[in-house]
């Protein structure tokens, strides 16, 4: 059985979790480089079929862990640079099928504050992100659940709001669009709905919809949120009963996580990360649970930023 | 600074709609232009019938000709006013629709290709013919059930067009050119007697056949049926009076193949638990050794065991081509081809990969008899044949894969012998494994049968479709689900088989 959902849901995440990444309305001083490395594991056991909750003793349990090297650079005091490219491992507890592994897709973002207001004690940010995502491997998209990721290509916009008091409380709502072009498989023929004389497969375009509260804490040492997310593909056919899923299938979650960032201060610029959540419903993907953690180290290319690295 | 940002966002925006308009629809079928036969071959009324005993076994009145210039002024009108949606479908269907209703064969195998889910309690439920709407839909139409019915769907067309063909020459109606030169047919003239006609043959023949393979189709296929027929008459393919003729010969012929399909033992093909234990146990006593499902809960009974007592084509004697005994668990044969999957495993290269995911054509694809289909049909037109060399070709392609099927499945089951994963502690695959047993390899016999017979075709094809059987048989290797051997002896069989065939076909007639 394949299913491709949860991977997305965790790559998601998995920048979610990282200070200046493409989902969060962090920024740094100009010619800062902030450099992360995070791990993550994201497994199910059960998953829906279209709307069908089940089991299936050939996956048993499944789990996939993620090692992600990334790249942030502060461009200005409102724009970041982002590159990440993670490494993936899957495999399945149950069943005679191998799992799978290797880098994944290269992702690149520029985000941007294009708009800052204070009134009484709130400052309102608007900030845009244009993001872009591709294979760099070789990786056979066309493995189920096993597979380490969707193989298409992909661009994104997002736009965020965030609303936050000077107390360090915040809420952020914010919202993405991601199109995303054909995958490539290793068969000339697939059927979805209809038989399809193909090597290509349409990947349908996905939004992804979330509120995010949270507090910037002790002089912005400390950063803790949770959020509410809700991904949903633009069509893609259903996972029939007892079917193995394409990278086109209508794929629907609700999920939810927390994030806390900490820079406990004795290592200069070194930041803790730890977050993780569930998916508490969804169509045609893995209940999972998914956690990470990580490291960050942010440091200053020129004299005049080396002392502001915490912003 | 700001201009060079503005610039990475440009950059950026400008890549995001290149994408999003390089989104195309991908094809729902293979494309391909309407051409001009090579050749008519007017004997073909006296090629040899597979199921019809005589190519007047279904009767058919003499042409009225009083109809003639009524019906002739009806197409004339309907040609001058063609739509252009009228004219998408013609050139879809062509002046060969036999490719096409292979095709659509092709996708309702793949549509039924989906094995059952278990129940809760861990047993599994099988697909009631009787009963086709309740789950799980009949048919699961796996390789041993779509190599059948893709055979009955060719052996009838193929009887079909002989018939036609005879009676087109007895006839003789000259074709709709001929007797108004003032038409421009939208194929062309070939030249043919209309009547009957040889598009309704094909078509009622396919609709006939399928629809009671996929009967849960049956509207399905009525509307792609009535569709092609009403483009008869824009198309000026054919009178009124040929379409009802060649509708009623199609439709009794594809009877008289029914006919032997309700008797031909696939009903008993998938056994009961207690037959399926049966066939089991005679292997262990014989041979020690025998084939267990890993699936997860086990399915106890193989996919249709009795497979192997089927009716076949041109395959006399099944046991004077079974394969030998496949070696012991404990020998240094068994050893070395476990070695080769460990190994395989340990370090599978890219084009292995591809190899195994090229030719895996499990569930939810058309199967492997399916991909042979396939590739028959862009050698079909590739040669430019006509409908009924079109025919027969599939046919013989068929009958040799179906009959493949049948030996295959009777090796499977007599000796009964264990999976890789199986034998193998720990081992795991690319690919799932099946559920019937691992000797022979399915996908080497259908291969090499196909592949014999298309070569006996298409000669001077003969070297690529012999390294597309030995790439199909090595891809089982490559998935890790079957052993060298199994593959081996798969390829051997397949060729006895369409040495069987191919002396049916070397003495039908055809030139």
């Amino acid at each position: 059985m394949r299913h491709f959902t949860f991977l997305l849901l965790i790559l998601c995440f998995v920048k979610l979790s990282f200070a200046q990444s493409p989902t969060d309305a962090e920024f740094m001083p100009k010619n800062n480089i902030c450099i992360a490395a995070l791990y993550g594991q994201d497994s199910w056991s059960k998953y829906w079929e279209s709307t069908l909750y089940r089991e299936n003793g050939n996956i048993g349990t499944l789990t996939k862990q993620f090692f992600t090297p990334m790249i942030a650079y502060g461009v200005s005091e409102k724009i970041v640079f982002n590159v990440g490219l993670p490494y993936i491992k899957s495999s399945a507890s149950q069943g005679t099928i191998e799992g799978s592994s290797g880098f994944q897709d290269l992702s690149l973002s520029l985000k941007s504050k294009f708009f800052q207001s204070s009134f009484s004690s709130f400052e309102f940010s608007a900030i845009a992100v244009l993001g872009g995502s591709m294979p760099v491997t070789n990786y056979n998209d066309d493995y189920g659940p096993l597979s380490i990721g969707l193989g298409a290509k992909e661009a994104n916009a997002r736009l965020m709001l965030e609303l936050l008091h000077t107390s360090g409380f915040y809420v952020r709502p914010q919202f993405s669009y991601h199109l995303r072009d054909v995958a490539s498989i290793e068969r000339s023929y697939y059927y979805n709905e209809g038989g399809f004389y193909s090597d290509k497969i349409d990947v349908p375009n996905m939004t992804m919809t979330t509120i995010a509260v949270g507090a910037k804490l002790l002089d912005k040492k400390l950063r803790g949120e949770i959020a509410y997310n809700i991904m949903a593909t633009q069509g893609g056919a259903e996972i029939r009963r007892h079917e193995a899923p394409l990278a086109s299938s209508n794929m629907d979650a609700h999920s939810a996580n927390f994030f806390i960032q900490y820079y406990p201060g004795f290592v200069n610029n070194v930041s803790i990360i730890l977050a993780g959540g569930k998916v508490l419903s969804g169509q045609n993907v893995g209940k999972s649970t998914f956690y990470n953690f990580g490291l960050t180290y942010q440091f200053g290319l020129s004299k005049t930023s080396e002392n502001d690295t915490q912003k | 600074m700001t201009l060079k940002n503005n610039y990475l966002l440009l950059v950026l925006l400008t890549s995001l709609f290149l994408i999003a308009s390089c989104e195309d629809e991908q094809p729902t079928f293979v494309e391909y232009d309407n051409y001009k036969w090579t050749k008519l071959d007017a004997d073909g009324g006296d090629w040899k019938p597979i199921v019809m005993t005589s190519n007047e076994s279904v009767a058919l009145d003499a042409p009225d000709q009083s109809v003639v210039a009524s019906e002739l002024e009806a197409v004339k009108k309907s040609l001058l006013s063609i739509s252009q949606e009228q004219k998408d479908i013609a050139n879809y269907w062509t002046n060969n629709p036999v490719i096409r209703w292979n095709e659509i064969a092709r996708d309702l195998a793949a549509k039924y290709n989906l094995a059952p889910a278990p129940n809760a309690d861990g047993t599994y439920p099988v697909p009631d013919a009787a009963n086709p709407s309740t789950y799980p839909l009949f048919p699961f139409a796996h390789p041993p059930y779509s190599s059948r019915a893709f055979a009955y769907l060719s052996v009838a067309t193929l009887d079909g067009l002989i018939s036609a063909w005879h009676y087109k020459y007895k006839f003789n109606r000259p074709s709709i050119k001929s007797l108004d030169s003032s038409i421009e047919p939208f194929y062309g003239d070939n030249g043919l007697p209309t009547y009957p006609s040889d598009g309704a043959v094909v078509t009622a023949t396919a609709q006939t056949i399928l629809s009671a393979m996929f009967p849960l189709e049956k509207e399905f296929i009525a509307q792609k049926a009535a569709e092609h027929l009403a483009s008869l008459t824009y198309t000026a393919s054919a009178l009124k009076s040929d379409i009802d003729a060649g509708t009623k010969l199609g439709t009794d012929v594809a009877k008289l193949a029914l006919a032997r399909a309700s008797s031909d033992g696939m009903k008993k093909a998938q056994t009961s638990k207690a037959v399926a234990d049966s066939i089991k146990n005679a292997a262990i006593s014989k041979f020690g050794w025998s084939y267990q499902s890993l699936e997860i809960p086990e399915r106890k009974v193989g996919i249709t065991a009795m497979f192997g007592q089927v009716k076949t084509w041109a395959v006399k004697d099944l046991v004077a081509i079974r394969p030998p005994v496949p070696p012991a668990l404990n020998s240094a044969e068994f050893k070395k081809d476990v070695d080769e999957l460990l190994s395989i495993a340990k370090n599978r290269s890219g084009e292995q990969r591809r190899i195994a995911n090229f030719w895996a054509d499990g569930t939810s694809t058309y199967t492997p008899p399916g991909h042979w289909n396939r590739i028959a049909c862009n050698s079909i037109v590739g040669e430019k044949y006509n409908p009924l060399r079109t025919a027969r070709t599939l046919a013989y392609m068929n009958m040799a894969i179906m009959d493949a099927g049948i030996a295959c499945w009777d090796a499977k089951y007599y000796y009964h012998y264990p999976r890789p994963v199986q034998t193998i502690s720990g081992f795991k695959a690319i690919l799932g494994t099946p559920n019937f047993p691992s000797y022979v390899s399915g996908h080497s016999t259908f291969s090499s049968a196909g592949a014999s017979v298309l070569s006996y075709i298409f000669p001077q094809a003969a070297a690529t479709f012999d390294g597309f059987a030995k790439d199909a048989s090595d891809s089982r290797i490559y998935g890790g689900i079957h052993y060298r051997f199994d593959c081996e002896e798969g390829l051997k069989l397949g060729q006895r088989v369409a040495k069987e065939t191919i002396e049916l076909a070397v003495k039908d007639g055809a030139k």
